[in-house]
């Protein structure tokens, strides 16, 4: 019982996956219109979303990491 | 299944090799070793008999001389002009997280993936943050920075110290070990072939990147700091 | 794994000061004295090139110098040339002028005197002439049909002589 408990949790955590999702996906449409807007920039304007998902994604990773520390401490 | 769990969670260990006294030297500190002979092997070799005049320089200086330049680029286009002197501690970082987030593919566990050293890196950087602040606008400069813009910000800033770190650290960590479970479960499923794309984004891309995210956020800080 | 070490921290502290002072030792410290050296061989280069620019830059200044001075001069020469040249012409117009009148001075003198001797010669042959014809009147001076042609005779005659 306790474990189902600490498996919903834990993907409860996980959850957080949804914004970094949504938050690359806005990066990304934004970057486009950038790219579109001013192809010149393209250079700049890939290494601006590149670092922008990965910051993006740290989210994710938060909820990840709060997901396995659930299940490793709880256990 | 059960199985698979109980792998991973071996895996996921980071094991300690030897003992000093009482204290354990973990497998994460043994790398970082190994990862530092061959940084500093490589740049001894690489920077022998450097040769001043452009007209004759060799392909190995042409290439280490490359190599540098990138490198303070890269730096001095995160911390600017003004904290230049914090660039070369950040391309030893750098060196250090690209190297290390890689070396799972020659068969070492990536130190990055031990929360001791991802902390241990996020402590440095704070430390180092709070140092630039100190230097650059002494002590006081740097107490009245906590109640700016406002004086009831303080708590806020308060908990940046703290935030600040504990997210470099957890981001670096994180993504390495996120890494290192999805590509455990893709060899679970199929250990030939189908992990070589995989290990290219998450071992080697996703890898450099979070390197550079770690010294980019570093970078903004201390030119935070220092501003 | 989620958990800190003390130990293991303070070890990887320490690691990264020592990754950082050997990537300074070994990478940093070797590339900033070669670029020093680079920048000042070029610097030593670049002088050098100046101080031969300038060298030539005087070089040739001294070079138009002479050249210009060389120009003057064999303009004042060619001036004086033609000074002299004109003098000499104006000289020789001159004393070609001067021989010319002085031969049509003496050419005048010579008819002058031919003319005056031709007078002469002249005259005393009139005399002469005067003189046969005073005797011839003399003798046949009762003809005086005779007289007439002796006059008309001594006319042509004397007409033919003078002309």
């Amino acid at each position: 019982m306790i474990g189902t408990i600490i498996a919903i949790g834990a993907g409860i955590a996980v959850l957080t996956g949804l914004g970094a999702g949504i938050g690359i996906g806005i990066a990304t449409g934004k970057a486009t219109e950038a790219v579109a807007r001013q192809p010149e920039a393209s250079g700049k304007i890939t290494t601006l979303l590149l670092l922008g998902s990965a910051l993006a994604e740290a989210t994710a990773i938060y909820g990840f990491v709060v997901a396995l520390m659930i299940i490793i401490m709880l256990k | 299944m059960e199985q698979l769990a109980e792998e991973l969670q071996e895996q996921l260990d980071c094991a300690t090799v030897f003992y000093i006294g009482p204290y354990g030297i973990k497998e994460s500190i043994v790398v970082t070793w190994i990862i530092m002979a061959f940084i500093a092997l490589v740049c001894f070799l690489m920077t022998r008999k450097l040769e001043p005049d452009p007209t004759k320089v060799s392909k190995r200086q042409l290439i280490v001389e490359t190599a540098v330049d990138g490198l303070r680029n890269l730096v001095h286009g995160i911390v600017g002009e003004e904290a230049k002197e914090y660039g070369p501690y950040l391309m030893a970082v750098v060196l250090y997280l690209g190297i290390s987030n890689i070396i799972g593919l020659v068969g070492f566990k990536p130190p990055t993936k031990d929360l001791n050293v991802t902390a241990g890196l996020a402590l440095m950087s704070i430390i180092l943050i709070q140092y630039a602040g100190i230097h650059k606008k002494g002590v006081k400069g740097w107490l009245h920075s906590f109640i700016e813009p406002v004086g009831i910000m303080l708590p806020f800033n308060l908990l940046e110290l703290v935030i600040k770190p504990v997210s470099l650290c957890m981001r670096l960590f994180g993504n390495v070990l996120g890494a290192f479970v999805i590509m455990e479960l893709i060899k679970a499923i199929l250990p030939v072939g189908l992990p070589i794309p995989f290990s290219m984004y998450f071992d080697i891309f996703d890898g450099l990147i979070q390197a550079y995210v770690f010294i980019f956020l570093t970078g903004l800080y201390i030119k935070e700091a220092v501003e | 794994m989620l958990s800190l070490d003390p130990v293991n921290l303070i070890c990887i502290i320490i690691n990264i000061l020592v990754l950082f002072f050997l990537v300074k030792i070994f990478l940093f410290k070797p590339i900033d004295k070669m670029m020093a050296a680079r920048e000042e061989l070029l610097k030593k280069q670049f002088d050098e090139a100046e101080a031969t620019r300038q060298k030539a830059d005087e070089l040739k200044a001294a070079y138009q110098a002479s050249l210009d001075k060389a120009q003057e001069e064999s303009e004042e020469i060619i001036a004086k040339a033609k000074t002299k040249a004109q003098k000499e012409y104006d000289s020789i117009i001159k004393s070609a002028d001067e021989d010319a009148s002085k031969l049509i001075e003496k050419a005048q003198e010579k008819i002058a005197a031919e003319k005056a001797e031709t007078m002469r010669n002249m005259k005393s042959e009139i005399a002469v002439m005067v003189m046969g014809a005073t005797a011839k009147i003399m003798e046949q001076s009762f003809d005086k049909e005779k007289n007439q042609q002796f006059y008309d005779e001594f006319l042509a005659e004397a007409g033919e002589e003078s002309v």
